[in-house]
This record gives C-alpha cells, structure tokens and sequence, in this order.
C-alpha cells in the first residue's frame, strides 16, 4: 500500500541563497490528519506549494498517491483537493459555475458534479449563495467555497494551507467544524497551521517544521506525552496570602509559582492526574476559596516553545 | 463513508476545450467586450453617414467600399484593443488575481491552460474582426449589389493579424508580473514601437518583414488593385530630394508567413515560460 503523501529530501531554495525547505523527509499515512506546524516563514506554504505544483523542488521528492508530483504533476494530483493560501475566485462565475468549471478539468461528469455540489455546499453552508457571482463574496464565504472545491471530487488527499487564517471568530469556527467533519470521515488531510489549539483539536498527528527542517513528528498523544509540565491558571474568591503561596511552593511537583494580581495565579506543574487533583485539594486546604482551577493555553504548546528555541 | 477517486482524468484536448469554455464566459460577461462593440457600430455609423454629410458619392466597387467603410487605421486600432483587452493580461492576471491558486493545484498541465486560454482568447478577437467586416461586407452588398473576394481576403489577413497580435499579448502576459504594465506594453508594442522601428527601416531603406505592424499593411494593401509594389524614389536634387524615399509594400506571402510565425513562436515561448513560473508571494 502506498503512503499518500511523502517527502524525500525536500529542498526549496529561493534567490540569494535562502533556503526555505532543508532536507525534509516525512511520510504521511493513510487516513491521518496531520497538522503541520510552525511559526511564520518556517518553510510550511512552500512545502505546500512544492506538493502542489505550484514551486518548483530545487532538490528531492515529492509523492502523492505514490506518484513523483514534479515528474507528473496531472497524475499525482489527480487525488488531490487542495486549498492553498487564500486563493481568490472568478468573479464572473458563481460558485455552482466554479465548481463545474473545477469538476470538468477532474473528469466528473454533469450529473456527479451537480450530486456533489449539493453536499460539499451545504457542508460548507454556502447553499443559499450557490448561483451568486463569487465577485462581491466576503473572505469567510470564499474560503468555505474553496473548502468545498477541494471536497468536491472526493479526493483521497486533502492539502491545506492555514484554512482559518484570515478569518473572523465565526469563520473560523465554522471552518474548524467542517475539519471536525472531515476528521470523521476517511480522507488523509495534510493541513499547516500556526494555531496550536486548531491542530491539537482536530488532528490525529503533529509535524513540526522550523527554518525548513523537521523538528518533531508524531502522533498528538505521543507528543503531549513528552510534555512533563502544565501551566495551571488559578481564580480564588479572596485576597492572595503570601504565606499561603510561600507553602504551596513546597508541593509536590509545584515548579513555579507565579502571582498575576491578588486573586489569580499560575502554577508550573509536573506530575499525574491524581496528583494535580490533590494540589487543588490543598490549595482549597490552604483557605483559598477556588473560583477556577484550568489548564492555561494549549498543551502542545510548550513542547512547541521549547522546539523552536531549540532550532533558533 | 468510504472516499474513493477512481475517475479517470480528462485527456488534455477535453481539458483545453473546458478550460476555453469557462474563460470565454469571462470575456462574454465583461464590459471590455461590450465597448469594443460599442467602437464598432460608431465607428461604421459615422464612416457610413461621412459621404453622404460630404456629398460624396459611395463607391461602386465592392472593394473600394468595404476600403473606404473600414479605413485600416480603424481595423488596426480595433485589432490592437482586442490583443491588448483580451491576451494582454490572460496569463499574468492568473497570478497577479491569485486565481492561479485555484486553478494551478488541479490535475491539469499548465499547456494546457495556457492552450485554452489561447483558444477562447482567439474566439473573441476572431468576433471582434468578424463583426467589423461582416458589417461592412454587408453594407456593401447592399448598397453596392456585390461582395468582393478581396474585402474577404482581407478579412481573413486581418483574422491572421488579430491572432498574431494576440500572441504577442499572451507572450508579455506570461512575462510580466502586474496586468497593467502587461495591457500598457501590449497596446504600444503594436501601436508606437512596432511601427516606429518600421519607420526608421523603411528611412533607411529596409524592409522590415520581421514585423506584424508591417505585414498588417496587407490587409488594407489586398483591397487594391492591382496590388501595390514597393518602390523607391531616388534622390533628385533637381526636385528638393536629397535622399532616396522607399515606399514597401508586404506581399500576402509574406504577411501570412510571418503572421504565423508570430503565432508559433510566441505561443511556444510563452508556454515554456508559464511552465516555469512559479506562484510565489
């Protein structure tokens, strides 16, 4: 069986000697949701373009399906859906026209192209604006038709570039509902993202790219595994007591203490479960009357932190 | 639900021909198209309403009519637009617009985008001549009570211009990054510098066969008869003429060989150079 998607030695180069992608290996397996992150510049759109054909490879391989994408682009793509940076939409057509127009150039017939406009449309929740020229759509709206353009044809792999950005609150929480949707349902989705809380929520596997090169691949779990601290955020009803805190320094896995204002603090925290279910019991034993007890961020994100400064 | 993609991809003619298809419905919905109707009909209006306003009389020869109706300056400026409005940014728009995001990641060879392009781009300009001449062809029926092989000769060198003209656009519009130096250079190419450069040839007693602006002169050339020959007017001191004036005329063999050439060459150029080009920014 092949691995839909995999890199070999990806290497990008750009004029004056910047290198954007240094050697990338990374094999995507089938039926994965993988989130490819990293901070801005790191190498992840030009990856993304590479694997679409849009950059040419300076050196290395791209495989799609098991196909070389820059010795037969027309093949590898040939089971690909794919939504990179914002792209921008016809505006003389409307979005049934664009997705004729994109269902054609992928061999789909009329009536499957009509079939499977319907669902990704209403996937997407563009129905009501399907026969209205794209021209004076809001960024939201064109980034959910270019969302259903990449679903259209039921592609075995699904690229994504930064799906949510530029988006309003709303936008993005309906965009991430459709990911949710996709993450059900069997396609290999390959998207890039610098939203850690976006990625740790709806994908199965996390690649972590700086300055072109892998830093870190794996499953999610597996890579919150490696994360040995938490940051827990601390509401109490009353004025914080020095001596209290002075204490609660003491604990058992307590590594740092941070004092915010008088009544919210954060804890630096190592250790299990149960454990951290007896720090709350503690600090409530200590006469804090505890409004919240949470885990502050995102947990991927210390890791990610951490791996970034390493790279730097 | 099980995601299959077993559909077998189009060949690459079928590709050719959608992608034609939906950027014809570009130039069919856009206004650019419109005006340059709009010139026509005014134009004809007023070249056929000047005799009368000058109580001249129309010509009788079917040739001389649609010569006199169409003028060359007119269908040379009308031939110029249509490659400038409708080639000049075909390709660069593409990514200028990042429409080349949606369309370039499909399982569809750059060739053949640009191919397709081409096509719809060479179905309008075809239009745009069709209706100037077909309209003055008709009149000249009309009013003449015949057609004249050589009005449709010429049609059919001005078809070859438009298409070699476009060319041109669609090979700048695949080298340059904006629209609007791609339509600004278009237009003067074929309008200032192509025929300064024939200008400064001919002063200097060369032909330029090179040029399309040159050739295009067959167009107005083939409705006369007999068909003009290049001459030269020597230097004769006795009359004020300190040098020679050469006076060239290109024949049809010429203007269709060159013509498309200009085809070809471009359009080759211009796919190599679109396939390298890459989406960046």
């Amino acid at each position: 069986m092949q691995d839909p998607i995999v890199l070999q030695n990806l290497t990008k180069d750009y004029g004056k000697g910047f290198r954007a992608v240094d050697d990338l290996n990374l094999v995507v397996r089938k039926n994965s949701f993988v989130g490819f992150l990293g901070p801005n510049g790191a190498g992840k759109t030009t990856t993304i373009k590479m694997l679409t054909n849009l950059l040419t490879v300076t050196s290395g391989k791209a495989f799609l399906n098991g196909v070389d994408v820059s010795a037969d682009a027309k093949r590898a793509l040939g089971g690909v859906g794919a939504v990179v940076e914002t792209p921008e939409f016809y505006p003389f057509l409307t979005p049934n026209e664009t997705l004729q127009y994109l269902g054609a150039l992928r061999g789909m017939s009329k009536e499957d192209v009509k079939r499977r406009s319907k669902a990704v449309l209403e996937t997407v929740k563009m129905t009501e604006w399907a026969n209205v020229r794209v021209g004076k759509f809001s960024k939201g709206m064109k980034q959910r038709i270019a969302l259903a353009q990449a679903l259209l044809h039921e592609p075995t792999i699904i690229i994504l570039d930064e799906p949510t950005s530029g988006l309003d609150p709303r936008g993005m929480v309906e965009v991430r509902d459709v990911l949710k949707e996709l993450k059900k349902q069997q396609y290999t989705v390959f998207m890039s993202s610098h939203l850690l809380n976006e990625v740790q929520e709806v994908c199965t596997d996390v690649a972590m790219i700086d300055h072109g090169k892998l830093l870190a691949y794996d499953s999610v779990s597996a890579l919150l595994s490696r994360i040995d601290t938490k940051k827990l955020e601390v509401h109490i009803a009353n004025a914080v007591v020095p001596e209290a805190m002075d204490k609660l320094r003491s604990f058992e896995g307590v590594r740092l203490l941070t004092i915010v204002d008088e009544r919210q603090f954060f804890v630096d925290f190592a250790g299990s479960e149960e454990m951290q279910a007896e720090l709350l019991l503690k600090i409530q034993g200590l006469g804090n009357k505890v409004v919240s007890f949470k885990e502050s961020g995102v947990a991927l994100e210390n890791l990610y932190m951490s791996l970034i400064k390493g790279s730097g | 639900m099980a995601i299959t993609s077993t559909r077998q991809l189009p060949s690459d003619m079928a590709q050719i021909l959608t992608v034609a298809r939906y950027d014809l419905f570009k130039h069919l919905r856009s206004r650019r198209l419109i005006a340059i109707f709009v010139i026509e009909v005014v134009i004809l209006a007023l070249m056929l309403a000047l005799p009368a306003i000058l109580n001249q009389p129309y010509p009788d020869d079917p040739a001389e009519f649609v010569q006199n109706l169409l003028q060359f300056t007119f269908t040379n400026i009308l031939i110029i637009l249509g490659a400038t409005l409708f080639a000049g940014d075909a390709i660069c728009s593409e990514f200028q617009n990042r429409t080349g995001y949606l369309v370039f990641p499909n399982p569809v060879k750059k060739s053949s985008i640009y191919l397709g392009k081409f096509a719809s781009t060479a179905l309008i300009v075809f239009l745009i001549v069709s209706v100037w001449y077909w309209a003055a062809i008709l009149i000249g029926a009309g009013m003449t009570g015949g057609v004249s092989v050589l009005a449709i000769q010429s049609y059919g060198l001005a078809v070859l211009y438009a298409l070699a003209a476009s060319s041109v656009g669609f090979l700048i519009s695949t080298i340059l990054k904006g629209s609007t130096g791609a339509l600004v250079l278009t237009f003067f190419l074929l309008f200032m510098i192509f025929p300064m450069v024939d200008l400064v040839g001919t002063l200097g007693g060369v032909e330029p066969i090179p040029s399309i602006t040159y050739q295009s002169g067959a167009i107005d050339a083939i409705l006369t008869e007999p068909y003009p020959e290049s001459f030269v007017e020597y230097a004769n001191e006795s009359i004020g003429l300190p040098f020679n004036i050469y006076f060239f005329y290109p024949s049809v063999v010429s203007c269709v060989g060159v013509m498309l050439g200009y085809v070809a060459v471009c359009n080759i150029i211009g796919i190599i150079l679109f396939k390298r080009r890459e989406m960046v920014g």
